[in-house]
């Protein structure tokens, strides 16, 4: 009825420069790892999400209704996100310590009607910026995750974690991360077949106490991408959250986390697998190993307001997992279903398969049925 | 705030007499002893690299001494010009010997000599600077000294350029605003340099005083409200709004950088004059003036 007239427009607004700077640092987390930002208003707070080319790495930053001071999403159905130029984001929200010092107040407002994007800053000197951005209506983008079916938990001090990866370089692509008994182990990855004559080594050992919380139930090895990881540590480490840790065996990705009263983020990152091939995200049942495009709107359409739902009990899926939602047309995967039968080594790009993509081809049975990394669960199920 | 006439830019005479490219006299020149046209002294050099710093987007500038003073200029696109000015009171010595003296020498070399010992300045510890010229067709002498090692520097002298007259005068001018720097810099820092302009409005009414960019990421407006703390005056009496290329007003954010205030002044043309005061190391006010016309193709066209 009324809704539907009143036409979509959002606002939020943040009050305090200290908060603009939570919001322009997020961006820059998110700019780590995706070219596109993804802007979503839902029940029970704002998202602002990406994921990147290779689709191995999902970040998802979420305020809640508390982190603003006008919280207006317009009643009813919650809407499709709005995407976004990652770049012009950064452009806008650029600098989190002059946030800090110079701004009072922000204010968004996000038009599907126009497919604009107002950001506009009342800074100090009574000076007004007003920013105009275009955005695109999008399908949604949602990686789906259980924190809570990893065997492995860690919390860290992001000062821990952030000392720790500044030793590797800044290039360093991939860094194993393993666990055994009580010592966790950091170091650079070096690939098979690498002269290791040639590279430098570099291991850092840290112990159970040095955590906020360790608690390992199966000892594992898992080699992740550092790259799109160092925006959420920075972002923990100037927030200064605890950074929670989830994951299994390698092959499932590994869930980086932080949060407070009023926000959270999670950075989903693929591993390796354990043979070193290509890491199979995800298996379904059921699911078409050759598809890499979208498995049915419907089940695109339950993912839509789900967010809003109270229930916190889900079921692992029976049916096709809910594949990442990208966008109508056909997905440009860099890594082709084709590639699965090559043994040989690939690019060192390519080596993180897309963590989305269904496969019926899983390395070893499940001893224990578990969920899979696209298993259904809404926010809620890992809310605090 | 200077007088426009203070340094006026006056058209040297061409006559078959004078070649391009100056000669550069060969090491065996007379002592110093021989009478200098013009001789300038300043106890701290940086008085007038930093200055010069702030119309350093040209590597070709137009020098010009009278009794007043020095002004040097830099030109782009015949679209924009920077001029620097340091008055004769600045220098510790300042002699000059014709009505004035005036030639074209490359700033970046200039720059180099005058911060030959240090790149950064250090406080507390400073350079000491001689300026000497002989005339049409000699080198600018520069004598250097730091901690008693003393630098001679001989850096070419080339026929003068025409300079650009802009005609900007006082009685023209519709709308001025003068704005503490410190509000204004990180504006023009962070202006959006996909925009090809930046659009100043400039009124009585709503928005007052506003600075815009188109770029890839979308429009951006920066809006200053005329009682804002940091205006100190606002004299606007009619709604202007003016394109200028963004590429020819983005050198002056160095000039801006250096000053307390800036003003902004606009003719019926369109033209716009900004006007910076800076403070010298020793306290002493210096101006840099940057003029500037607008995007012909925008010209009359509102935002």
């Amino acid at each position: 009825g009324s809704d539907i007239i009143a036409g979509r427009k959002m606002r939020f607004l943040v009050a305090g420069g200290q908060n603009v700077a939570v919001v322009a640092r997020s961006i820059q987390a998110l700019a780590k790892v995706g070219d596109e930002c993804y802007i979503q208003a839902f029940e029970d707070g704002l998202t602002l999400r990406t994921v990147n080319s290779s689709r191995s790495a999902f970040a998802s930053f979420h305020f809640s209704p508390l982190f603003f001071q006008t919280f207006e999403r317009g009643g009813g159905e919650v809407q499709g996100p709005s995407k976004v130029v990652m770049k012009a984001m950064l452009s806008v929200f650029k600098s989190p310590a002059s946030a800090e010092r110079g701004v009072e107040l922000c204010k968004l407002v996000v038009n599907p009607d126009t497919d604009r994007l107002l950001v506009q800053f009342l800074c100090r000197h009574g000076v007004t910026k007003t920013h105009t951005l275009s955005v695109m209506d999008c399908e949604q983008l949602q990686a789906v995750y259980s924190r809570d079916s990893c065997t492995n938990t860690l919390c860290a001090n992001p000062r821990l974690l952030a000392d720790t990866v500044v030793h590797f370089p800044s290039n360093q692509e991939e860094v194993t991360l393993e666990v055994n008994g009580t010592k966790v182990m950091f170091r650079n990855y070096v690939e098979p077949g690498q002269d290791s004559h040639q590279t430098v080594l570099t291991e850092f050992v840290l112990t159970a106490p040095e955590f906020d919380r360790f608690s390992v139930q199966e000892s594992s090895e898992i080699t992740f991408c550092l790259k799109e990881l160092r925006g959420l540590l920075t972002f923990a480490d100037l927030s200064r959250m605890p950074v929670n840790i989830h994951f299994s065996e390698p092959g499932s990705p590994v869930i980086y986390s932080v949060q407070d009263s009023a926000m959270d983020a999670t950075f989903l990152l693929a591993t390796l697998a354990e043979d070193g091939t290509l890491c199979r995200g995800a298996r379904g049942p059921s699911g078409n190993s050759s598809c890499v495009e979208i498995s049915g709107m419907e089940s695109v359409s339950r993912e839509r307001g789900e967010r809003g739902d109270s229930s916190g009990d889900l079921d692992p899926p029976s049916g096709p997992q809910i594949p990442l939602d990208i966008s109508t047309g056909p997905l440009d995967l860099s890594v082709g279903d084709e590639d699965e039968d090559i043994p040989s080594t690939p690019p060192p790009k390519k080596i993180f398969r897309s963590l989305f993509f269904p496969s019926t081809l899983p390395p070893h049975p499940p001893s224990t049925p578990r969920h899979e990394v696209l298993a259904t669960a809404s926010e809620s199920e890992d809310e605090i | 705030w200077p007088d426009r006439n203070l340094c006026y830019v006056r058209r040297v005479p061409r006559t078959g007499l004078w070649r391009t490219g100056a000669m550069l006299r060969s090491p065996g020149d007379p002592g110093d002893d021989e009478r200098f046209v013009f001789v300038a002294s300043l106890d701290n050099a940086r008085n007038l690299s930093n200055l010069l710093k702030a119309i350093h987007f040209r590597d070709q500038v137009t020098f010009f001494a009278s009794a007043n003073g020095i002004r040097m200029t830099a030109e782009a696109a015949k679209s924009v010009q920077g001029n620097a000015f340091i008055q004769a009171s600045i220098f510790q010595e300042f002699r000059i010997e014709e009505d004035s003296v005036i030639f074209l020498i490359n700033l970046t070399v200039l720059l180099d000599c005058l911060t030959i010992f240090s790149a950064s300045s250090l406080p507390g510890v400073t350079t000491a600077l001689r300026m000497c010229y002989r005339g049409y067709g000699y080198p600018l002498t520069l004598f250097l000294e730091e901690s008693g090692v003393v630098t001679v520097c001989k850096i070419q002298t080339q026929e003068p350029e025409e300079t650009l007259d802009f005609d900007f005068c006082s009685t023209n001018v519709v709308n001025k605003i003068i704005l503490q720097s410190e509000s204004l810099r990180e504006t023009f820092a962070e202006l959006d340099m996909s925009s090809d302009v930046l659009q100043i409005t400039m009124s009585p009414e709503k928005p007052y005083f506003r600075l815009s960019t188109f770029g890839d990421a979308g429009s951006t407006h920066c809006d200053y409200p005329k009682d804002s703390d940091m205006i100190e005056a606002f004299h606007c009496n009619q709604t202007q709004c003016n394109k200028y290329k963004i590429s020819l007003l983005k050198p002056s954010t160095k000039a801006l950088a250096l000053s307390s205030k800036v003003s902004l002044r606009t003719d019926n043309r369109g033209f716009l004059s900004l006007q910076y005061m800076i403070r010298n190391e020793d306290g002493q006010i210096c101006f840099v003036e940057y003029y500037c016309c607008p995007d012909e193709e925008m010209e009359g066209l509102d935002s």
